[in-house]
């Protein structure tokens, strides 16, 4: 991830410089767009059907018909009914989830098009990253089970890591000022690596109460998602 | 006789025709004193608010991400002055030094502050003739300075902020831009008052008016800055 960051840090800045006719702006976008995901949670034996909106920024660099992406979601749903195993022991009741997922994608558009050429097929794959993180509030249980958070606000993070795929179609237009629309299938699956439970009660500051190594919670998303090149 | 009643008819149906072309004309020139009369009322605009881009030299763009990143060095410790005195240390700054982690912070703080501290820094870019691409790289690499050298002093790197204060920031930023030039661009105080308002950058000396920065700090638990701008 380090690296990952070092290069693209690297790359833009090169980007701010680049004067030669390979290395063009031109070549480079800004993307966002908005979606709906549907999916489930799992761990051990408690499962949770997610639904929710994401809203899916991108930044990209064509070098036609390749494309490598650098692609962000951060995502919101609100849940129930599931309990999560954290130091053998279990929490839930009714949360909110926020997900944020970094993904550097590899994509490839392929010679097949819709709407008489002008809407290329794409496909692109990637490792993912995400944090999951589960608030609760007026809840009293980790508290109760021992864990030293100051007031009834905690949330549960958990680090993530697993791939990203995805099919879509994107206008094809002259210019990308023109803000060529497009449209994609995603699909995120992802494990936990580890996990903190946090004391969520003074809004500027969360403290971590508790951590530990973590790859018991899995899950699973179809996202779709809607959008133009900004420019 | 058939011919002379025909012609009868044929210059009745010229005279109506006549008198049809006549009054139609007659409308339309009223129509169009109306609109004038439309338009006279309208506001006129005594300023064209909008950007005009330029090329850089390599010099100017280096002094600009240095004049930034000095601000930050100096509104960070005054944004935050228990966190910098309490957490932050140059001998953990060595040690967070080049590390990354997800933060635990709460959605507020990633997903409004960033964008919106990233969104400032596009029109700051903007405001000083960069075209709306090199505005963003040249977001992405102050954000990149920010992140790795200055706010390591209390805090590791964090991931989100890195991806979210750059290019979430540039998409609100683009926003922005366009709705503070349509308020700029009513020609009223209000739209002036609010054009400005929601994108400081319009207000500095190399873009359109006066502005005065004041910081304030006791050095101990306040700090701030106070700003006085004219229309």
């Amino acid at each position: 991830m380090k690296l990952l960051f070092s290069a693209l840090v690297a790359f833009i800045t090169f980007q701010a410089q680049a004067e030669t006719t390979m290395w063009t702006k031109e070549n480079l976008a800004l993307k966002g767009g908005v979606g709906i995901y549907h999916g489930d949670l799992r761990q051990d034996n408690s499962r949770a059907k997610r639904v929710g909106a994401s809203f899916n920024p991108q930044v990209s660099y064509r070098l036609y018909p390749f494309e490598l992406v650098f692609s962000g979601m951060i995502a919101t749903g609100k849940e129930k009914s599931f309990r999560f195993n954290v130091n053998q022991q279990t929490l839930g009741g009714e949360f909110r989830s926020h997900e944020v997922a970094i993904s550097p994608m590899a994509r490839i558009y392929t010679p097949f098009s819709i709407m008489r050429e002008r809407w290329p097929i794409y496909i692109s794959i990637g490792p993912s990253w995400s944090l999951h993180s589960f608030n609760f509030k007026q809840n009293s249980e980790a508290r109760d089970k021992g864990f030293k958070v100051s007031g009834d606000r905690f949330k549960l993070a958990y680090d993530t890591s697993g791939f990203i795929a995805a099919i879509g179609v994107q206008e094809f237009t002259k210019y990308k000022e023109m803000n060529p629309f497009f449209v994609e299938l995603i699909w995120i699956k992802n494990r936990s690596r580890k996990m903190s439970v946090l004391d969520t009660e003074k809004f500027y500051k969360t403290n971590s109460v508790y951590t530990e190594s973590n790859n018991t919670l899995k899950q699973s998303l179809f996202v779709l998602n809607m959008g133009v090149t900004f420019f | 006789m058939i011919s002379n009643s025909f012609k009868a008819i044929l210059n009745k149906l010229l005279t109506v025709f006549l008198m049809g072309v006549i009054c139609l004309g007659n409308a339309q020139a009223q129509s169009t004193e109306e609109e004038d009369l439309e338009a006279s009322r309208k506001r006129v605009p005594r300023y064209q608010f909008g950007y005009n881009d330029r090329e850089h030299t390599k010099k100017e763009t280096a002094l600009h991400i240095a004049a930034l990143y000095g601000v930050t060095w100096i509104v960070y410790p005054l944004s935050q002055p228990k966190e910098f005195r309490e957490e932050g240390s140059f001998k953990d700054w060595r040690k967070r030094f080049g590390r990354l982690t997800f933060d635990k912070d709460e959605p507020f703080w990633n997903w409004m502050i960033h964008p919106i501290s990233g969104s400032q820094l596009f029109l700051y870019y903007r405001a000083n003739g960069y075209s709306r691409i090199n505005a963003f790289t040249n977001t992405f690499i102050s954000s990149a300075l920010f992140e790795f050298t200055v706010e390591t002093y209390t805090e590791t790197a964090s991931i989100q902020d890195l991806f979210v204060t750059p290019i979430v920031g540039s998409i609100l930023g683009l926003g922005i831009e366009n709705f503070s030039m349509y308020l700029l661009n009513t020609g009223n105080a209000f739209g002036r008052f609010w054009g400005h308002a929601i994108n400081p950058a319009t207000l500095f000396w190399f873009y359109d008016g006066k502005m005065l920065l004041t910081p304030q700090t006791n050095l101990k638990d306040s700090g701030g800055v106070t700003f006085r701008m004219e229309f």
